[in-house]
């Protein structure tokens, strides 16, 4: 019965500063041992939530409960939850065990077994022979490994992440996002990760949040993120996205007829776009379009476009194309023996582009 | 909604309480009714300070006050920016030993090095002995309990003062300036005359300042070195309040010093900005 | 650096001169008045017939000095505990309080070291006298309290503005209640600045003559004060001797900095 209720649950949740909200109703629900993260571009309220969820801020209204208990109101210091912030924050003037031992001596937990739960949260990170080291005596790395170790150390129910990794270079970051995955199976901990980095959220996550102006555009795991994008923006700040401008022309029983510019109709299920008329955007990856010199035959659209810009990549070709009408087309094509045509520079050429493969979203 | 402001700065301020309380009654409240005898004491009028601006005597203190602290501004600097150049020069070790030398002066009793002055000064005194063995002058100098001695030894107390800043000063002036205009063709002097010299302007002005405001109120040195026919403005306050108590009288003269310190610091102020610049 | 050592020719070296007289100027009263202290003249003739001990023999014999400098010890203890209390205190205020005039109050709070002293001093004595409080140990410790608290403000004041609030957030969410996380986290990340307040602070007070000259009753003379009063009726080498043992003092707390500094700094 317990693995029915949430880890954490967010109902409604506003922050307002005066005029401007931070948070803007936003309703969530984290299920037990997930691995959540928030995404969003910074002003997009993933901190804020993080911040009430800490209880670092207190929500305007709404509800935030930990495993079922509401804990508005409550001071950080009782929520037991554990949280990695984006400078470490490191207590300077104590060694690595030190920092570690902390929340366990605030507890009041007898020295030997401090000692001990210290020793093996160390064991965790890969930290072991560095407990007498001060902080400013590590490398970026090993003290965000320290602040996991602090962190967890008091087996919390919950792990707040704030960006750990921004002050990382990208190598030292990929190891310790695979780091952190791995404590995740290990532990079955659940957290939740903010970040700004959609590889990030993409690499690490079960379900990916989506924040945009103070609220969840979407949630859904990667691929449903990837696949199936409830807004425009969605599409465009998951994964890389082409955007073409349309009319809608005629609705015809299931489907709907939608003009491109330069005379390209495009035809999907009526079921796939909510207005009923009007002008649309067309979304579809790079990696979907299908690029050659002469249009297909098949079910497809093909726009005529000219070639702007090659990218040799070894295993893949990028297209920059043009449309008639001035757009521009993100396209990417594998390359290899069994496929190796390279368009050149200025060619004319069409770009096809499945009905199934876009999806159309509304002009707010 | 003013209120709830108010009540909000009385609530976010609560820790600075104590001391906000305690400088209010101790400090606030004894200068501000001091200040006020100015005008009260013996009847409301500004008689105080006619009698202060018209009176010889208390005019030529007053004359007296401000030729010093400019003196002694001037000597400090002309003392003080070679050495803070000197200084900045300096590899590390040499750096910190002269600095040393600064500190452990600035820090020794005050009342320590005054007296050190007073015995060197006097007409019996090593300096003079010293000059009259070097056949420089037939007869021992007045050195002390005159303006002279007043200036010398309050040099030696404000060097400190003129040299730290002026330390930070030159040592954040760019040295690849220096070699730019070397390259030019510039002699150690021109670059110091157009290069250096104008760069460090306003910290000049920023440590000059600060250094003329504090001989401006200077009690101590002084009143020890000094003589009693060529008193400053401290040691006149003290007297017509002590010896006199023409506690008006006196007030006039705190309220005159306090003014002319203010005035100077808020010239300062503007002085620290353009230097930081 | 401005000028290389390798350059400048002869400017050079009318620099290196200059400093050397400076240095000399700086030095020479403090060595001369140990040079003295050691005389035997009384009339502070140099150099002196013969070299001795007996003032400072003089000087360990007349209680009178030695109640100074215990008074002058307790009051600075006093005044270094409540300044780092109080300053400390109002630096925390400044630094965390979100109110308007916050600028206000700290030029507030630093006008004590605008103010000439000499105006403090005869302002707290006109103040003290109508209140019966000249002669006594308060009277001292609230004269001495106004000059040192705008040090511990400003020293405090600093270490804060330098720390990291999400050290306490982080304290905060390990489970420590706020008082906890002043006492563990905090205040031992400001002990710097702390520090250097009760530093600063002490040496206000002990060094501090022209309100004590003020505060002073014939019984209770800090230690500058009995300087003071000596040095305006004669020059006796006692004074020398007195002197002599302050810098000395100096310089043992300069090398005990010193030392700290650099044990601090390891890296």
């Amino acid at each position: 019965m317990n693995d029915t209720i949430p880890a954490v649950q967010l109902t409604d949740l506003h922050k307002r500063y005066g005029d401007f909200a931070a948070v803007d109703g936003v309703s969530l629900e984290v299920r037990k041992g997930e691995f959540l993260t928030f995404l969003g571009s910074s002003g997009s309220g993933k901190t804020t939530t993080l911040n009430m969820i800490a209880g670092f801020d207190e929500p305007t209204s709404g509800q935030i409960r930990l495993n079922g208990i509401s804990v508005v109101g409550l001071p950080p210091p009782r929520r037991n939850i554990g949280m990695v912030f984006q400078r470490y924050t490191l207590f300077p003037h104590m060694s690595v065990e030190g920092n570690v031992a902390f929340p366990l001596s605030v507890r009041a937990l007898p020295k030997a077994e401090i000692r001990e739960r210290v020793r093996n949260a160390l064991r965790l990170v890969q930290l072991e022979q560095f407990g007498m080291r001060r902080p400013s005596q590590l490398s970026g790395g090993q003290q965000q490994r320290v602040a996991l170790a602090r962190a967890l150390v008091y087996e919390p129910q919950l792990l707040l992440m704030d960006e750990p990794l921004g002050a990382l270079d990208k190598k030292l970051r990929e190891e310790i996002q695979l780091a952190i995955r791995k404590l995740h199976h290990r532990l079955g901990v659940t957290i939740l990760y903010v970040t700004h980095d959609q590889e990030e959220a993409l690499r690490m996550s079960d379900r990916i949040a989506v924040f945009q102006h103070g609220r969840i555009e979407q949630v859904g795991s990667g691929e449903d993120l990837y696949h199936r994008p409830a807004t425009a923006f969605v599409a465009g700040f998951v994964g890389n996205s082409n955007f073409l401008r349309g009319e809608v022309a005629e609705r015809r029983g299931h489907q709907v007829a939608i003009k491109l510019a330069g005379e390209a109709m495009l035809t999907v299920p009526s079921g796939s776009i909510a207005t009923a008329a009007g002008a649309v955007r067309i979304m579809v990856r790079p990696e979907e379009i299908e690029l050659a010199p002469e249009r297909g035959n098949g079910a497809q659209v093909a726009i005529s476009v000219e070639v702007g810009e090659r990218i040799f990549l070894g295993d893949v070709v990028t297209y920059q194309v043009r449309t008639a009408g001035g757009e521009i087309l993100s396209v990417r094509q594998g390359h290899s023996r069994a496929n190796p045509r390279v368009l050149d520079v200025g060619t004319q050429a069409f770009a096809m582009i499945a009905a199934e493969r876009c999806h159309v979203f509304a002009v707010a | 909604m003013k209120t709830a402001a108010a009540s909000r700065t009385l609530h976010e301020a609560k820790p600075a309480w104590p001391a906000i309380a305690f400088l209010l009654v101790c400090f606030v409240l004894p200068v501000g009714a001091l200040l006020l005898r100015s005008v009260t004491d013996p009847q409301w009028g500004l008689q105080n300070f006619a009698e202060l601006l018209a009176t010889g005597t208390y005019a030529r203190v007053l004359f007296n006050t401000f030729l010093v602290a400019a003196t002694v501004t001037l000597a400090s600097l002309i003392v003080g920016y070679p050495l803070a150049w000197l200084i900045v020069m300096l590899p590390r070790r040499w750096q910190q030993l002269l600095l040393a030398i600064l500190l452990m002066s600035m820090w020794t009793s005050l009342l320590a090095r005054t007296y050190a002055w007073l015995v060197l000064l006097q007409k019996t005194g090593v300096i003079n002995r010293l000059l009259m063995f070097l056949g420089v002058i037939d007869q021992p100098l007045a050195l002390v309990n005159n303006l002279v001695g007043v200036v010398i030894g309050m040099t030696y107390i404000m060097l400190p003062f003129v040299v730290l800043p002026l330390r930070a000063t030159l040592s954040s002036i760019d040295p690849a300036l220096m070699h730019a205009g070397a390259i030019c063709g510039a002699s150690s002097f021109r670059l110091f005359r157009s290069v250096l010299l104008p760069l460090s302007l306003p910290g000049i002005g920023a440590a000059g300042l600060m250094v003329f405001v504090m001989s401006l109120g200077y009690y101590i040195t002084p009143a020890l070195l000094g003589g009693t026919s060529n008193m400053m403005l401290a040691e006149l306050i003290t007297q017509t309040v002590q010896s006199f108590l023409n506690w008006g009288l006196g007030a006039a003269a705190a309220v005159i010093l306090l003014a002319a310190t203010l005035l100077l610091y808020a010239v300062h102020m503007r002085y620290l900005d353009e230097a930081e610049r | 650096m401005i000028l290389t050592r390798g350059q400048g020719g002869l400017f050079r070296y009318v620099l290196y001169g200059h400093a050397a007289l400076a240095m000399a100027f700086l030095l020479l009263p403090i060595v001369f008045i140990a040079l003295l202290s050691l005389g035997s003249s009384r009339w502070l003739a140099f150099p002196p017939p013969e070299w001795t001990l007996k003032w400072y023999q003089e000087l360990a014999g007349d209680p009178r000095w030695a109640e100074s400098l215990w008074l002058s010890l307790r009051l600075a203890l006093c005044v270094t505990i409540l300044s780092v209390l109080l300053g400390g205190a109002a630096a925390f205020a400044l630094t965390r309080g979100r109110f308007r005039g916050r600028r206000l109050l700290k030029a507030f709070f630093v006008s004590p070291m605008i103010v000439p002293v000499v105006i403090v001093a005869i302002a707290l004595y006109s103040f003290s006298l109508k209140l019966g409080l000249n002669g006594t140990f308060i009277g001292f410790v609230a004269g001495h309290l106004i000059i040192a608290v705008p040090f511990s403000v400003i020293c405090v004041g600093n270490s804060l503005r330098a720390f990291d609030i999400a050290l306490e957030q982080a304290a905060a969410i390990c489970g420590a209640s706020r008082l906890q996380t002043l006492r563990r986290v905090t205040i031992p990340v400001i002990a710097p600045g702390l520090m250097a307040a009760a530093i600063f602070s002490f040496l206000a007070s002990w060094d501090e003559v022209v309100i004590s000259i003020f505060m002073a009753s014939p019984q209770l003379q800090t230690l500058p004060v009995r300087m003071w009063t000596s040095l305006r009726m004669d020059l006796s080498p006692v004074i020398a001797a007195v002197s002599t043992l302050l810098v000395l003092a100096s310089m043992l707390l300069m090398l005990v900095l010193g030392l700290l500094l650099i044990r601090r700094a390891p890296k």
